[in-house]
């Protein structure tokens, strides 16, 4: 595997590309779940839905 | 001309960062318009062909893993068939000056041999990426591949990093992002103790905790290319200390956050923290890695720029800076969506707990 990617670089550039958009999408996620939880609070609460 | 376009890029992305303001829904031309910039610089990053020369090529005829070299050159003369084999003449394509030596030169032709007959057409008027080997019993260049035809940008070829000279596209982008997610923590820190507006708090804390995600990616990518360039993930290198004491510093910042139960109390105390921490950033990411000797770009006695742009000539290839700015852009652009996400959700969040 090593050697591979000593051999064929573009593989490391692509690994790197990767793991940011892994770290990007992985914030995205946390966020996405947070929202979630924030929506489920306002459907169940009928008092809440009707002051926001 | 450089320093204009990197300056252009920086103020051009901030500016599209706080339209129309940090804290309001992104319009769809702007989201558009970020997922282009992003996906224009990936493709910009991986796509373009490596434009080694022939004394590239003849340089590393004995090692085992790179003999065989991306050259960029245009064609001569017609197809000759000799024997088995097929030979051409060429010349190197982008003849280039490092400090007035020339590097290489377009007065020479050289050989190149063709095993099989090429399946593509060989044009005067083209210009070619080959991948080459040299062999010097015969002098003669052995055709490999064929890379590319007529590209429209090219990389410099670097031996020690090869293709992962495109790292800088990415991984510093990540580096000059944190620094800018740390300065508006900052600059709202202190629009928090003048005003005392909580809205403030929301934005400064949001940005401190992009800076950490953006300074945890660039560590990691770091790290990354040092286990092929530098043989170790972690080397104690003046640079990853640097930014190991940074990750600790805003580490803290958080810690410090999560002990109050006070909001008031919490935005107050951070606040001052993220201006005192701020102070420590342009030492340790700017300064200290070039006061001492060290393995990453840009420390001391290192001829190369490094991660920031050197005023010497041929120290950052220019269509390597090219793209940089571009992806510099794209991931500035991109910090703030995501910042005006998260800033977007605490607002709320701040809403529904005061109506409860």
């Amino acid at each position: 595997m090593y050697d591979f990617l000593v051999s064929n670089s573009i593989f490391v550039v692509l690994i790197i590309a990767l793991i940011i958009w892994f770290g990007i999408s992985l914030f995205l996620l946390v966020i996405d779940k947070k929202i979630s939880k924030l929506e489920a609070l306002i459907n169940k609460n009928e008092e809440l839905k009707n002051n926001i | 001309m450089k320093y204009f376009a990197l300056g252009f890029s920086i103020f051009f992305a901030l500016f599209l960062g706080f339209y129309p303001n940090l804290a309001k829904p992104k319009p769809i031309i702007w989201k558009m318009f970020a997922i282009l910039i992003v996906s224009i610089s990936l493709i910009l990053t991986i796509l373009p062909p490596l434009s080694g020369t022939f004394n590239d090529a003849i340089e590393l005829k004995s090692s085992p893993e790179h003999q065989n070299v991306d050259v960029y050159l245009k064609i001569q003369d017609n197809l000759e068939q000799n024997g088995d084999f097929y030979f051409i003449n060429a010349k190197i394509s982008n003849p280039y000056t490092i400090s007035g030596l020339e590097y290489d030169s377009d007065k020479y032709n050289y050989k190149i041999r063709f095993d099989k007959k090429p399946i593509f057409e060989l044009n005067k008027s083209h210009k070619y990426v080959f991948n080459l080997r040299y062999i010097s019993e015969d002098n003669v260049f052995i055709f490999n591949k064929l890379i590319s035809i007529n590209p429209y940008i090219t990389y410099p070829y670097i031996p020690a990093l090869v293709q992962r000279i495109k790292i800088l596209n990415l991984h510093v982008p990540m580096s000059w992002t944190a620094f800018i997610a740390f300065f508006i923590s900052m600059f709202y820190a202190v629009r928090y103790l003048r005003s005392q507006d909580l809205t403030n708090d929301i934005f400064a804390s949001s940005a401190a905790l992009l800076g950490l995600i953006f300074t945890l990616l660039a560590t990691s990518t770091g790290m990354i290319w040092a286990k092929f360039n530098w043989g170790a993930f972690w080397n104690w290198d003046p640079r990853q200390i640097s930014i190991f004491v940074l990750l600790m510093i805003y580490f803290a910042y958080f810690a410090l956050r999560a002990s109050f139960d006070s909001k008031v109390k919490k935005a107050k105390l951070s606040s001052v923290y993220s201006i005192l921490s701020f102070v420590t950033v342009p030492f340790l990411v700017f300064i200290i890695p070039r006061l001492y000797t060290g393995l990453h770009p840009g420390a001391k006695g290192d001829g190369t720029a490094g991660p920031v742009i050197s005023p010497q000539e041929g120290m950052l290839d220019s269509s390597l800076a090219f793209t940089y700015y571009i992806s510099l852009a794209g991931f500035i652009i991109l910090f703030f969506w995501l910042m005006n996400l998260l800033i977007r959700y605490q607002i709320l969040n701040e809403k529904l707990e005061e109506i409860e």
